[in-house]
C-alpha cells in the first residue's frame, strides 16, 4: 500500500482510511451484534466475515502490482526516525489499552519487578532478590 | 470485521462449548503470536509478486473463515482451532506482502 501512494498524499490517505475504517467497523460490530442477538448461532459472524473477505479480495485483485524493492537494507534506519518511533509508541499504547488483559499483564510484571527490586516493604534496604541469594 | 472475530466471539464460542480454559487462553493468543510469521514472509515476499502473495494469502484466510463457520455448525473444537490458526497466519502473510 505504501508503495502505491505518492508521498504528498500518503499521510492524508492513511488518516482518512483509519477514520472511515473505524466508523465502518463500529457500524459492522453493531449490525453483527444485532444479528447475533436475534439468531445466536456462532457460525453467522464467520459467514458474514467470509462474505466481507471475498469482497475485499475482489478489490485486492484490482490493485496494481508494484515493483519489489530488492537488496539489503539497514533495518536500524527506521529506529533513527523520530516520527516512526512516536507512531510505534502510540500504536503500542493503543493496543495495550484496547486489550485490558495486556495492561493487567504489564501491571503484574511491573509489580513483580518492583517487589523483586526491594519494593516489598522488607525494610532491609536491599533488593528482595538478594534475600533469596546465599 | 475480521479483528472483531479474534478474541470476543471466539472465546465466547469456546466457552459455550465448554472448552478447557487453557485452550481458550491459547486460542485467544493466536492472533498475536501469528504476527511472528511476518518476519520470514517479509523476506520471502520480496522474491515473488507482492500482489500475488497478498491475494493468495487473503483468499486462503477468507476461505478458512467459511470452514470455521462449518466447524461451528458441526461442533468440532479441533477443526475450529485448526482453521482459526490458518486464518490468522495467512491474514498476517497477506498483511506483510
Amino acid at each position: 500500500m505504501r508503495d502505491l501512494l505518492p508521498l504528498s498524499i500518503r499521510g492524508e490517505f492513511y488518516a482518512k482510511r483509519m477514520a472511515y475504517g473505524k466508523f465502518a467497523s463500529l457500524m459492522a460490530v453493531l449490525a453483527v451484534a444485532a444479528i447475533f442477538h436475534f439468531a445466536s448461532d456462532f457460525y453467522i459472524p464467520f459467514l458474514i466475515a467470509f462474505v466481507a473477505g471475498i469482497v475485499s479480495c475482489y478489490f485486492i485483485k484490482g490493485i496494481d502490482d508494484v515493483e519489489v524493492q530488492r537488496g539489503r537494507r539497514d533495518l536500524r534506519r527506521p529506529l533513527r526516525d523520530k516520527n516512526f518511533l512516536k507512531l510505534t509508541a502510540a500504536i503500542s499504547l493503543e493496543v495495550c489499552l484496547r486489550h485490558d488483559d495486556a495492561v493487567l499483564l504489564c501491571l503484574h510484571y511491573n509489580s513483580a519487578w518492583v517487589s523483586s527490586m526491594g519494593g516489598n516493604g522488607s525494610g532491609s534496604g536491599q533488593p528482595a532478590w538478594r534475600n533469596v541469594l546465599p | 470485521m475480521f479483528s472483531m472475530l479474534t478474541v470476543a466471539i471466539v472465546s465466547s464460542y469456546l466457552a459455550s462449548v465448554n472448552a478447557d480454559p487453557a485452550l481458550i487462553g491459547l486460542v485467544a493468543s493466536i492472533p498475536f503470536v501469528s504476527q511472528l510469521i511476518q518476519i520470514p514472509f517479509a523476506a520471502l515476499a520480496e522474491n515473488f509478486s507482492r500482489k500475488k502473495v497478498s491475494f493468495v494469502a487473503s483468499l486462503i484466510s477468507r476461505f478458512s473463515l467459511l470452514l470455521i463457520a462449518v466447524a461451528c455448525l458441526v461442533g468440532s473444537i479441533t477443526w475450529f482451532v485448526v482453521f482459526f490458526v490458518i486464518f490468522n497466519v495467512f491474514k498476517e502473510i497477506a498483511a506483510v506482502a
